[in-house]
């Protein structure tokens, strides 16, 4: 069963006194353990699907489906309620609450959990651990690097075990470096805790991370596949891993 | 959801909304400062009415009133046209039912009449009280002397005159003045007395028409034994209205006709005093409430526009709207509570510092004494401004925080954190 499962997706916007056709009729299917990339130009409403599958936002038409639950007709609590169950959020400009520091702000999400304070703080530090962020827990935001933020916000969004994880274009602020990292970081979660991610992203070079690529124009799913450069004899393939142990091992510490 | 995480939540939210407040210092402080300026204004505007009635009330007790009145039934209504008709019966009787009440300080018999007081070619009228001089000197502690002595209590032809009175007709400590009156039997009577002094209290009124005579020399001219009124005075004036209800028990008891009148029905001024002053106050408060909530209000819609994405990213990762509506409505508690206490310190601190300098003041209407007034700080003013401050705090929270909560998840994250 998919995890994410979209049927003829609509969704149009009232932008002054011309509707926007942002989704027309997009289907998609996302099974568990995907890292999905959806790419394409501004505009070109990838972050309306990403808003769609997150429940943040409703379709005109069509169905949305998570974890084999249908979303159509839901009120705004059962909504709210299937995004802490089963959603997590990474946002381009990180979104941390300012006031809390990074341990609070991974926990805010596991305040909706049956849990105990203990419980709550233990898979919170457990998070930032698995981002390498064990020992800023005690920092608030604004004393940490961009990457360092946007890790966090990856740790509270994984905090709460979600069935998906959700990313409108995480390293957009990020610089390609760091971005990169970013993108390794969470491809090695969903290697190794096979949680399902989907993301969005204009940048080619993200791109190549993605096991699965849908591409969006105006509204329409143009192509679905994996992202694959001209390389007849497998040399390019090879380099790239190369080099992405390179980087890995280069920035390991520098995040 | 268990309750310990409704707990979790609702310290956190606690959490969010005391850190948030702190987040735009100056901001907070002006909020405060605003919240704190109505709880001032509310404790020392409200000290210095609840001291100026207390002044009035106790000028008005201490010039002539008394606590208590204590009369032959009808009295109030009929006798000033009858007076003889309405002499308590028995008074020494009524005066020991009285004594033995608790709370009762001391009781002074008085007999008033009126009549014309001549001095040379120069005649006017009086209202007058032949009274107990030394018991009297205890109750009028406002009467003040402007000239000469007070009555004593082996001075037979002695009088004291109120200062308009007095000048009306052109006497001095010393002259001698006839009155003149009619007696039971309707015949007209007359006596020398010689003025002993020129007093004055809070009513100009009062003191245009007043002269005192002791007792005995005012039942030998009106050829009369008789009382007319015992005035009451007590420990406190608290309690007057639970010694009313028991004297009058008492009296309903033992069958006398005695009626009685408490100093609040009738002290007609104060009444009048009372009621001005706290119509005005009640506009007052309704203008700091307004002030209250409009600072409130601007500051939290501010403070939600600033934080939108935040709302956003709050809602998206899992909050519901009522969390949201909870944060903000916390958040205008808490500025409700911080800005109320700081009204209370600063209120009480400058009551003290004001009435310690006093703040002088003109003759009230109708009166002729200039006075200190201070301000009183007490219970029901400090628990009215921290009321205030809380609950204008919270109802100017409801609009913004309702608006923060109805916030489109997608619109509200194109805010940037």
């Amino acid at each position: 069963m998919p995890v994410v499962d979209c049927q003829g997706l609509v969704r149009d916007y009232a932008l002054g006194k011309t509707i926007v056709h942002a989704l027309r009729n997009v289907s998609l299917s996302v099974d568990e353990g995907d890292f999905l990339a959806i790419v394409g130009s501004s505009g070109s409403g990838k972050t309306t699907l990403l808003n769609m599958i997150g429940c943040i936002d409703t379709p005109d038409g069509g169905t949305v489906s998570i974890d084999g639950q249908p979303t159509g007709g839901l009120s705004s609590d059962d909504l709210a309620d299937v995004r802490s169950q089963k959603i997590g959020f990474i946002f381009q400009t990180f979104n941390l609450i300012p006031v809390l520091s990074a341990v609070e702000n991974v926990e805010y999400p596991l305040l909706r959990h049956r849990l105990s304070s203990k419980e709550r703080r233990d898979r919170a530090l457990h998070a930032l651990e698995m981002v390498e962020l064990g020992h800023v827990g005690k920092n608030k935001p604004n004393e940490l690097s961009g990457g360092q933020r946007q890790r966090v916000a990856i740790a509270r969004a994984l905090a709460v075990n979600p069935r998906i994880v959700l990313a409108d274009e995480p390293t957009a602020n990020l610089d390609h470096k760091t971005g990169l990292n970013i993108l390794h970081l969470m491809k090695r979660i969903n290697k190794q805790a096979g949680t399902t991610f989907i993301f969005s992203t204009h940048d080619p070079k993200v791109m190549e991370l993605a096991e699965r690529l849908v591409e969006l124009e105006d509204g329409e799913i143009t192509t679905v596949g994996t992202y694959r450069r001209w390389d007849p004899t497998g040399a390019l393939a090879h380099l790239s891993h190369h080099i992405d142990d390179i980087i890995d091992n280069m920035f390991e510490h520098e995040y | 959801m268990p309750l310990s995480t409704h707990a979790a939540t609702l310290l956190q939210t606690f959490r969010i909304a005391f850190r948030n407040i702190f987040r735009n210092k100056v901001r907070t402080t002006i909020t405060l400062a605003a919240i704190a300026f109505g709880g001032i204004s509310l404790i020392l505007t409200g000290g210095f009415i609840r001291d100026i009635f207390e002044q009035l009330r106790e000028a008005t007790i201490h010039s002539q009133l008394g606590h208590l009145q204590v009369y032959r039934e009808g009295f109030y209504e009929k006798g000033t046209a009858q007076p003889f008709q309405y002499m308590i019966p028995e008074p020494e009787k009524v005066r020991e039912t009285i004594v033995a009440t608790p709370s009762v300080s001391f009781v002074t018999p008085r007999l008033e009449f009126s009549g014309l007081l001549s001095s040379g070619e120069t005649t006017t009228s009086f209202l007058a009280q032949g009274v107990d001089p030394a018991m009297e000197k205890r109750l009028g502690t406002f009467v003040l002397m402007g000239e000469g002595d007070y009555l004593s209590a082996g001075d037979r032809y002695g009088a004291i005159l109120g200062r308009g009175l007095a000048a009306s007709i052109n006497v001095k400590v010393g002259d001698t003045v006839t009155l003149l009156t009619n007696t039971r039997a309707g015949s007209i009577n007359a006596i020398q007395v010689k003025v002993r002094g020129i007093f004055y209290t809070f009513y100009k009124e009062y003191d245009d028409r007043a002269l005192k005579i002791p007792l005995e020399t005012a039942q030998e001219l009106l050829q009369h034994d008789g009382i007319q009124s015992l005035v009451v005075v007590l420990k406190r004036t608290d309690d007057t209205e639970a010694v009313r209800k028991k004297l009058a028990a008492s009296f309903a008891e033992t069958r006398q006709p005695i009626e009685i009148k408490s100093w609040t029905e009738l002290a007609e001024f104060y009444q009048k005093v009372v009621d001005l002053y706290s119509r005005q106050f009640t506009v007052i408060k309704v203008i700091i409430t307004i002030v209250v909530i409009l600072s409130i209000g601007n500051t939290m819609s501010m403070s939600i526009y600033e934080r939108t994405g935040e709302i956003g990213t709050v809602m998206a990762i899992g909050s519901r709207r009522r969390s949201v509506l909870q944060m903000f409505l916390l958040e205008g508690l808490v500025l409700g509570i911080l800005g109320g206490l700081a009204g209370l310190f600063l209120g009480i601190l400058l009551a003290q510092i004001i009435s310690f300098i006093g703040i002088p003041m003109p003759p009230a209407p109708g009166s002729t004494v200039p006075y200190t007034a201070r301000i009183q700080v007490y219970p029901g003013i400090l628990g009215f401004a921290l009321g205030l401050s809380i609950v204008t705090s919270i109802i100017s929270s409801i609009y913004p925080s309702l608006k923060a909560s109805r916030l489109e998840i997608v619109d509200a994250l194109r805010h940037n954190v």
